[in-house]
């Protein structure tokens, strides 16, 4: 990239200029393509969720606008830019204005760390997932922000709603990629996606294993558990529907964003669907390699031994194939998002909260139990004073791994559903024994 | 080395441009007829009762408390997660009390009933 | 390099302080927090530019993102959000306030001073990730080890820390919970007049 730039402005167009510009142009092109992209995204997405919300309720959703309704995204868009601008007068003018810039930025920057393939990598950063989920937080703030600028009760209901649920469901998604973590010992997205070669995980390094990609980690007890929390608690972060409480239309309007017309509304909404695409993505490089697949890997080694020539071809479709194998994956979840959506009605927020800390919490800590006891199972040696581990062959130790990992997140699993049938069931039926109590009375 | 952290910077001042651009252009864009009762806090129709930024349950704080406690422990337990290899044993038992002092805090919670909302 | 280095820690240092004085300054106290949040935006910048990235990311997943909407919330459990009221009698006698914050600034800043090897300007100071720099990973991964070596006591007191605000935040939600006036449902209600039958 840095030579490209350098060929066209000093070599072709002479201008001479010093690294640092160079440096910049490279900064702000990669800038401008992310933040072309991710809108693209949230165009897309919301064009498939009405269309195929539409199909699970017997409708059609919209299709007169273009092909299929294709271009019914970008005249919302159009239509939003020509709304009139509302500020309502008893609002905290600038905290109102404020809001919709505090929410939407986290989000662009979540997508400079996610990696669309072998190479197609914006930014590579050590701390590439503490990043993303930190930068996520931020949003929280801002979600206050609407809700307390906009001096309207279902804003400020909405708003606090959306805060504790979101403080909430960070916990159980950091415990759980606090266990990929602890298994592969790095922070970065990109060589989280290597370790996910191979055919099973951790088994990469055993030469008789053949590199077909598919070494993901939901194919482990740890990885599975994992990846049910964490898209559990992506839903709750990303609002989605079995707990998008915050926006609930038939109880508070539209939460923290009553109050919000035009492009400050499209602005939330840009943010919305662009972090429940980012959610999507994640889950499919943590959990299901990202890009790799059975053959990207053969692709890419191919374009670093290759001749001069055919290097750069077979680059590119490893490239190419390993964003196809990612955008499926991604795409897939958010399909499964809006299936949810179709398919499951809203929580309370008592259920959304109980949740969380009787179920999703304790599942989560003992997964990170499990990952430890993984780990050691798989890496430690002498050095550590596990000498027998190596005298067992690699296929031994991955096998009693993976025994002692799934026994332990079964019982755990089964354990809690049956701690919690017991503690909440009882309560719920005296509740509604109560209910019908209250019916009968007052129609007696 | 702060390399990778420029083309965050110049992301971040781009991403706000662009917010703050659209909204802008935005409001520029469409109509402007300002009315009292358009401008007025939307109640379903209805005329507002009372002020809008009233007093809220303790609720929301406990949970927000509660839940911090646990981030705080998180981020404790990543620094060790990734040097949890080379450490032993001693670094396990280490982050094991850590953490069973902070399961202590979490049974007495369940325990407590700190847990339900109301 | 190191002038602009310099140029931006002076860049940030000013958005430190001033939303800092607007924290104090400003009257109405959900704007108050807000500027608070901006104060702590740029500590985690700072730290960035000091090369500690673990920190500057957790001042943003803690501070930014934890710590400020907890703010938010105790502000909101309270009456007078707007300023009306706020003049209070501490608030005349600013100076007291002024001199507690002196003493105390300097307790923590001087012994940091006194110990600090000062480099003079008699060898050329490297620049910053050119020599001598650890790599980036670096600063986490010695930060986990000093966390089991070192540091061992202070990181398991701070986990009963931990458990001491948790069960302090159980306590006081409890006795507010407590002292509320039972509001009965409709279905208490109904079953208590029942009763007598």
């Amino acid at each position: 990239m840095y030579e490209v730039i350098d060929h066209v402005l000093n070599v072709q167009m002479g201008l001479g200029v010093p690294g640092w510009v160079i440096h910049l142009v490279r900064h702000v092109t990669v800038a401008g393509i992310l933040l072309v992209i991710a809108p693209l995204q949230m165009l897309l997405l919301t064009y498939l969720e009405r269309r195929i919300i539409a199909r699970m309720q017997d409708r059609v959703g919209p299709n007169r606008v273009g092909p299929e309704g294709l271009f019914q995204p970008v005249a919302d868009g159009i239509k939003m830019f020509t709304k009139e601008d509302i500020v309502p007068t008893a609002s905290d003018r600038w905290v109102h204005l404020l809001a919709p810039c505090v929410v939407v930025a986290p989000v662009f920057l979540m997508v400079s760390v996610v990696p669309w393939g072998p190479e197609l990598v914006p930014i590579d950063m050590n701390l590439g997932l503490l990043f993303f989920f930190a930068v996520s937080s931020v949003s929280g703030a801002g979600l206050l922000m609407a809700g307390w600028g906009s001096n309207n009760k279902f804003s400020l209901l909405g708003g606090m709603r959306a805060a504790a649920q979101m403080v909430a469901y960070e916990i159980p998604a950091v415990l759980s990629i606090l266990a990929i973590v602890i298994v592969t010992g790095t922070l970065s997205l990109v060589k989280i996606l290597n370790v996910q070669g191979g055919l099973f995980t951790s088994l990469n390094d055993v030469s008789s294993v053949p590199n077909l990609g598919l070494g993901w980690f939901v194919f482990t007890p740890v990885g599975f558990l994992a990846f049910l929390c964490f898209f559990i608690s992506a839903l709750a972060e990303g609002e989605r529907t079995p707990f998008d409480i915050p926006e609930a239309d038939s109880e508070i309007v539209a939460g923290y964003m009553t109050e919000y017309s035009g492009m400050k509304f499209g602005l939330f909404y840009l943010a919305q669907y662009v972090l429940n695409f980012l959610l999507c993505a994640i889950t499919a490089i943590l959990f299901f390699g990202g890009w790799q697949g059975p053959g990207v890997e053969w692709l890419h080694s191919r374009g670093v031994t290759a001749s001069p020539d055919g290097s750069v071809v077979f680059t590119i479709l490893a490239n190419v194939l390993g964003l196809a194998y990612f955008l499926a994956k991604t795409y897939f979840f958010f399909f499964v998002m809006v299936w949810l959506r179709g398919a499951f009605p809203r929580l309370r927020i008592d259920q959304l909260l109980d949740f969380c800390w009787k179920f999703l919490i304790p599942l989560t800590l003992v997964n990170v139990v499990s990952a430890t006891l993984w780990a050691i199972a798989i890496q430690w040696g002498s050095p550590q004073g596990l000498a027998f581990l190596e005298g067992m062959g690699e296929w031994a130790r991955w096998g009693m791994a993976f025994a002692l990992t799934l026994v332990i997140n079964a019982a755990a699993y089964i354990g809690l559903v049956r701690v919690n049938e017991t503690s909440g069931n009882q309560t719920t039926v005296a509740e509604d024994r109560q209910d019908r109590s209250m019916k009968t009375a007052t129609l007696s | 080395m702060l390399t990778p952290y420029v083309p965050i910077l110049v992301l971040f001042l781009l991403a706000v441009f662009i917010a703050v651009f659209v909204i802008v252009l935005s409001s520029q864009l469409g109509p402007q007829k300002p009315g009292a009762r358009k401008l007025a806090p939307y109640e379903s129709g209805m005329e507002p009762i009372g002020p809008a930024m009233r007093r809220f349950p303790v609720k929301f704080y406990l949970v927000a408390m509660l839940f911090i406690v646990f981030d705080i422990e998180v981020v404790f337990l990543f620094p060790y997660a990734l040097v949890f290899r080379e450490l032993g044993a001693a670094g396990l038992v280490a982050a094991g009390v850590f953490l069973a002092i902070l399961m202590a805090g979490f049974a007495y919670e369940w325990k407590k009933g700190a847990l339900k909302w109301d | 390099m190191q002038l602009l280095v310099q140029v931006i820690f002076v860049l940030i240092a000013a958005e430190i302080v001033g939303a800092a004085v607007m924290v104090v300054t400003a009257k109405n106290i959900v704007h108050a927090a807000l500027w608070l949040i901006a104060s702590f935006c740029g500590v985690g910048a700072l730290y960035l530019l000091l090369e500690a990235e673990f920190l500057a990311v957790v001042q943003v997943l803690v501070y930014v993102g934890a710590i400020s909407i907890l703010m938010l919330f105790a502000i909101m459990l309270t009456r007078h959000v707007t300023g009306k009221g706020a003049e209070t009698s501490l608030y005349q006698r600013w100076w007291v306030g002024l001199i507690v914050a002196a003493v105390l600034f300097a307790a923590v800043i001087a012994p940091t001073v006194l110990a600090h090897p000062w480099e003079t300007a008699t060898a050329a100071p490297a620049l910053p990730g050119e020599t001598g720099q650890p790599a980036a990973m670096a600063g986490i991964v010695d930060l986990g080890r000093a966390f089991v070596e070192e540091y061992l006591l202070p990181f398991e007191i701070a986990a009963v820390l931990l458990l001491v605000g948790l069960v302090g935040a159980i306590v006081i939600a409890f006795e507010e919970r407590a002292a509320r006036r039972h509001i009965p449902t409709l279905a208490e209600e109904v079953a208590h007049r029942r009763q007598p039958e």
